[in-house]
């Protein structure tokens, strides 16, 4: 396992060495999305890791996916690969839905938004509402949406929907999507009774967590290299003991967010665990994205400089979908509400 | 933008399990859970330095739970350092008494299991197992903390074996262990400070010894000054070769750091007040689900560093990391502790109180001990700038 996840995380990153370079960030982010870099992705599988070969898929578990979207964090993808692999390729294997080269996005409302599901007697779904912050919404033809009680799977074309383009502070998008539509049966496919809303949620935690430690390794690479390289007072700012503390300060948020995060990946649906790695990252994001601008100086702040592709993003992540104070609250009212002591929840 | 280069490469986390474990954590479990329903302890905090119960280490030796990892014929139990580590976290956990047998078991044990004579091993093992031998450390001294290489203490060839003469100091529990291992000099033309140390056991009842305590604020006795004047040694008191003590005490320390107490030292008080949140209702589900969030991800790394060490590797910058980060959560979580005291209000029983107060005394010592953070973050540091 160890070597095909090495093998995959070395192809991966060359593909993205390539295509991830400062100047095609600053065009993607102008375009929206950078539709070439999804093409080579597809070219190589790495669209579909996760999902069954005789759904289009390059096959593959959860944690040959999960690794794949910490390189794809380390290299700030502007591409929907949390979205169309990780929770969307997960969803389509499980409803046996086929996998293109078209990306998808998953729907995934805050439970305050007004979206309304209902079924009809012809097994047709009608769903109504909108909802806002949809990650690559305007660049996917497929919105995914778990629907619950019965547990399905819904394919809403892009088409019908009225789209409003915006995005988050790193500048990927995230659109309001507004639904008033007749899906027919054939756009709905059973789900498990396990697969609910709130699994889709715990998956993009779980996806956000891979590409906050991913884009958290790599901040801690140029922050380290940079501050081997600058020199001031004739030695590189490295030397002294104030920067080569907030260096290991930098490398020890790594190191926590990766632990927990990989933690989740081996746990599968340990929905504690998800929760914990998804706060303790946003958490890693804060501390980490400080020191590593703190170490830069005035650099770390110039847009020619590539810090603030993986920074800014480090930002919006932290409280995409749900806020960290949402989803550590989640995880507070888990344990406390639960019947186990404190220490049975944390050994769980 | 992903050029590959090799700066924190080396230092990665993997998040792994302990593996099939839950047997032996529901039998510790369920014998401390006894224990405290039979009065033989109440939770504390900080209990690896400050509970000493010679009666309790020996009932964890009698049931196998100190030196697990050692060769049976040592009087070990030989599993795994993953089923030893459950056993650890579990008597932290629950506020246990450990310090008796703490430093003999952690650190004194493994050190005569790689570089001490068979007899030294028949001599001192299969006792620190029973939970009937205890060690305390004697490295620091009143001139060196940090600086650990530039300690005076001198081991003089006398006879067969040597005379040591120095001062020790910080020396946790060295009033009621039986022995103490020292590092002196034991070669002064050396180039570097760090070579010409050696490490020595010393009977603390021998001639020449005189532990004085050093009580800490709140008059806590677990620090002493340890004099020794010319304490004869025998050649078989030498541990591994001469010389060659740095090197040996720096292996030592890998183990050191990075286990769960550098964590769960203020556990048992988080616990309890947890417990009287839940039972009046007040809404502390914010700053508790971010401590878990934080505890969760220390103790995957710790389990981490763990397996590494059971697969033979020598995870020192992992270790280096568990430590410094943990420790500092320690101390943070004196404040949570404070929040959820304020929360519980009335309801907060005058024993967890006074456990607060504690837990605000000895807060200062957790980034302090094993290795100060300073020190910690500049070996970080020099292995990720290499």
């Amino acid at each position: 396992m160890s070597d095909e996840i090495d093998a995959l995380r070395s192809l991966a990153s060359g593909l993205f060495t390539d295509h991830c370079t400062a100047s095609r960030l600053a065009a993607a982010e102008e375009a929206g999305w950078d539709p070439e870099l999804w093409e080579a992705l597809c070219g190589s599988g790495l669209h579909a890791v996760g999902v069954r070969e005789d759904l289009g898929g390059a096959g593959g578990s959860v944690r040959h996916a999960g690794e794949l979207l910490m390189a794809a964090g380390g290299a700030a993808a502007p591409v929907p690969l949390a979205e169309s692999m990780f929770v969307g390729g997960w969803l389509r294997d499980l409803a046996g839905v086929p996998v293109t080269d078209r990306p998808v996005t998953v729907l995934s409302p805050a439970t305050e938004q007004a979206l309304r599901v209902r079924t009809r007697d012809d097994g047709g779904v009608d769903v109504q509402g909108t909802v806002s912050n949809v990650p690559y919404g305007s660049v996917c033809d497929t919105l995914l949406l778990v629907a619950d009680d019965p547990s399905r799977l819904l394919l809403v074309p892009s088409s019908a929907c009225d789209i409003t383009p915006s995005t988050n502070l790193a500048g990927e998008p995230r659109d309001a999507v507004a639904i008033d539509i007749r899906l027919e049966a054939n756009a709905v496919r059973p789900l498990d009774a396990t697969v609910t809303s709130r699994s889709v949620r715990q998956r993009y935690h779980l996806a956000r967590a891979l590409l906050t430690s991913g884009a958290l390794r790599r901040v801690a690479e140029l922050t380290v290299i940079y501050a081997g390289e600058r020199e001031q007072f004739g030695r590189p700012i490295a030397t002294f003991q104030a920067v080569g503390h907030s260096l290991a300060r930098l490398v020890g948020e790594v190191g926590a967010c990766e632990a927990l995060s990989r933690r989740a990946l081996r746990t599968g649906d340990d929905a504690r665990v998800v929760l914990a790695a998804r706060v303790r990252a946003a958490m890693a994001a804060t501390r980490g994205a400080e020191l590593a601008h703190q170490v830069h100086g005035a650099i770390g702040l110039a847009s020619e400089y590539p810090l603030h592709y993986l920074t800014r993003r480090l930002w919006a992540w932290r409280d995409d979908e749900a806020s960290q104070r949402q989803i550590g609250r989640t995880l507070g009212d888990d344990v406390m509400g639960c019947d186990e002591d404190l220490w049975t929840f944390l050994t769980a | 933008m992903t050029d590959d280069h090799a700066a924190a490469k080396g230092v990665r986390f993997h998040g792994h399990g302990l593996g099939e474990v839950n047997v032996l954590r529901a039998e510790v479990r369920s014998f401390l859970r006894d224990a405290v329903a039979n009065g033989e302890f109440e939770p504390a905090i900080d209990t690896w330095i400050g509970s000493f119960d010679a009666a309790f280490s020996a009932r964890l030796g009698g049931r196998g739970w100190l030196g697990m990892t050692w060769p049976t014929r040592y009087g070990g139990g030989d599993r795994s350092g993953l089923e030893r580590f459950v056993v650890v976290e579990e008597l932290l956990a629950a506020g246990a008494p450990v310090a008796a047998h703490w430093f003999a078991e952690r650190q004194t044990g493994p050190a005569l299991l790689r570089y001490g004579t068979e007899t030294q091993r028949q001599t001192y093992l299969p006792e620190i197992a029973a939970g009937r031998c205890f060690f305390a450390i004697g490295m620091s001294e009143p001139d060196s903390g940090s600086d650990l290489a530039s300690v005076r203490t001198r081991a003089v060839p006398a006879g067969d074996g040597w005379r040591i003469t120095g001062t020790k100091v910080w020396t946790s529990q060295a009033h009621r262990a039986h022995h103490l291992v020292v590092l002196a000099r034991t070669d002064r033309e050396t180039a570097r400070p760090h070579d010409g140390l050696s490490q020595f056991i010393v009977d603390l009842d021998a001639p020449g010894v005189t532990v004085r305590p050093i009580p800490t604020m709140g008059g806590e006795h677990h620090f002493n000054e340890v004099a020794l004047d010319e304490v004869a040694v025998p050649r078989e008191g030498l541990i591994g070769v001469e010389g060659e003590g740095w090197s040996q005490v720096m292996s030592e320390l890998v183990h050191e750091r990075s286990g769960p107490e550098r964590f769960l030292s203020l556990y048992p008080l988080v616990s309890l007040l947890v417990t009287v949140c839940r039972e009046t209702g007040d809404d502390v589900a914010q700053p508790v689900g971010e401590l878990v969030a934080e505890l969760a991800a220390l103790r995957a790394m710790s389990v981490d560093v763990a397996v590494a060490l059971q697969e033979g590797g020598k995870p020192e910058v992992e270790a280096a990391i568990v430590k410094d980060m943990g420790t500092e959560f320690e101390q943070r979580l004196v404040a949570v502790c404070r929040d959820l005291a304020d929360q519980g209000a009335t309801a907060v029983p005058a024993r967890v109180r006074a456990l607060l107060a504690l837990a605000q005394l000895r807060a200062p010592s957790f980034t302090l001990r094993g290795g100060t953070n300073e020190i910690l973050r500049g070996i970080i540091a020099r292995r990720v700038l290499a």
